[in-house]
């Protein structure tokens, strides 16, 4: 058994667990959507806050923490017109306050983020045990080097990222999946 | 023109510098060490209160390490070791995560303790709450400034604590 199997088994486990998460995105906009661009990378946290360009740029974040044999994060990043878009495909264009603006964002979140890790957890033949979601609206890079606060926490210099950007066809815009495991390394061994 | 500090990075210099920012600040805290008689600053982009086992040998990246690197580098640029002042912004709590520690609230007190530590007068700060941050620093002029999403750009430095007073310019 050549030394890559593992490794291009997990990539291809986690391709799964992107295609579950877009379907579910889909079913919740009524827009096929996809996954582009996807990509594995070891992220310094210096280099965190600018991953999807200007640091300062504002985005409505939605954060899974993961607990048990998964540890990390799971945040869906949306360009604030993209999540006013969104909501309002949801609920209808008028009539829902801050409130339910909030909490719709929140069960989005939900929806794709449990479509991708439950994926991830049967093939892998683990626990995760995620959060409640919490939707924050601010600079991408305040988002992004808290959440590489908690991982650098760990002491690794670098750390896996896997992303990917949810394209609805028809729709013109794009949501970001980001998955920052603790560790990529062991779970690869788990195949 | 402007010179951006990244997480972990350091900036030292007199004021014949550009201005100096740094963006996105979370629970990060975004520290600046200046001496008002030199005018001679330094800055650091803090992630972490203190360093963990296996963290990168990375000083700045640290507030208790910070703080007293950024003394040294502007001292052998001739700044003076006493009398030093310092503004910070940043060390938000964007998330609530029960079970995890705020790392935003313990890099801004472990940064009030190396100052105090250090004899180094904090005399603004803007820290805490949740929400995301941009500080500016014009080194020429001594003078900090804070911006939110959706909000105004603001000074941050007392008028008594820039190096130049409102109309003048060295």
């Amino acid at each position: 058994m050549s030394r890559t199997e593992p490794r291009e088994q997990l990539t291809r486990t986690i391709q799964g667990a992107l295609f579950h998460a877009a379907e579910a995105f889909s079913e919740l906009v009524e827009a096929a959507c996809s996954p582009t661009a996807s990509k594995i990378v070891m992220q310094n946290v210096s280099d965190l806050p600018s991953l999807l360009g200007s640091a300062e740029e504002p985005m409505t974040g939605v954060l899974l923490t993961l607990r048990r044999d998964l540890g990390g994060f799971l945040l869906l990043l949306l360009p604030t017109g993209v999540a006013d878009t969104l909501v309002a495909r949801l609920l209808g264009p008028h009539g829902w306050d801050d409130a339910l603006r909030t909490s719709t964002l929140g069960e989005l979140g939900n929806v794709v983020g449990s479509a991708f890790l439950n994926y991830l957890a049967d093939e892998l033949e683990m626990t995760v045990l995620p959060s409640p979601p919490q939707v924050v609206e601010d600079m991408v890079g305040a988002v992004l080097s808290t959440v590489g606060a908690y991982l650098a926490l760990h002491g690794q210099p670098e750390f896996p990222v896997i992303q990917t950007t949810f394209r609805a066809r028809g729709l013109g815009f794009g949501a970001y999946l980001l998955w920052l495991p603790e560790a990529l390394q062991q779970l690869g061994e788990r195949h | 023109m402007t010179i951006a500090i990244g997480i972990g990075e350091h900036r030292i210099g007199g004021p014949e510098e550009r201005t100096w920012v740094m963006h996105g600040l979370g629970s990060c805290i975004g520290l600046v060490i200046a001496d008002p008689l030199t005018h001679i600053s330094g800055a650091a982009h803090i992630l972490l209160p203190t360093r963990v086992a296996g963290g990168p040998d990375v000083p700045a990246r640290y507030a208790d390490e910070a703080v007293p690197f950024l003394v040294e580098g502007m001292a052998r640029l001739g700044a003076r070791r006493r009398g030093l002042v310092a503004v910070m912004a940043g060390g938000a709590r964007m998330f609530e995560l029960g079970h995890l520690v705020d790392v935003g609230t313990r890099n801004a007190h472990a940064v009030r303790r190396a100052l105090d530590r250090a004899g180094i007068s904090l005399v603004a700060e803007d820290v805490g709450g949740r929400r995301g941050r941009t500080l500016w620093w014009e080194p020429w002029a001594g003078t900090a400034y804070i911006s939110q999403v959706g909000g105004e750009r603001r000074e941050l430095t007392p008028r008594e604590h820039r190096f130049i007073r409102a109309g003048l310019r060295s």
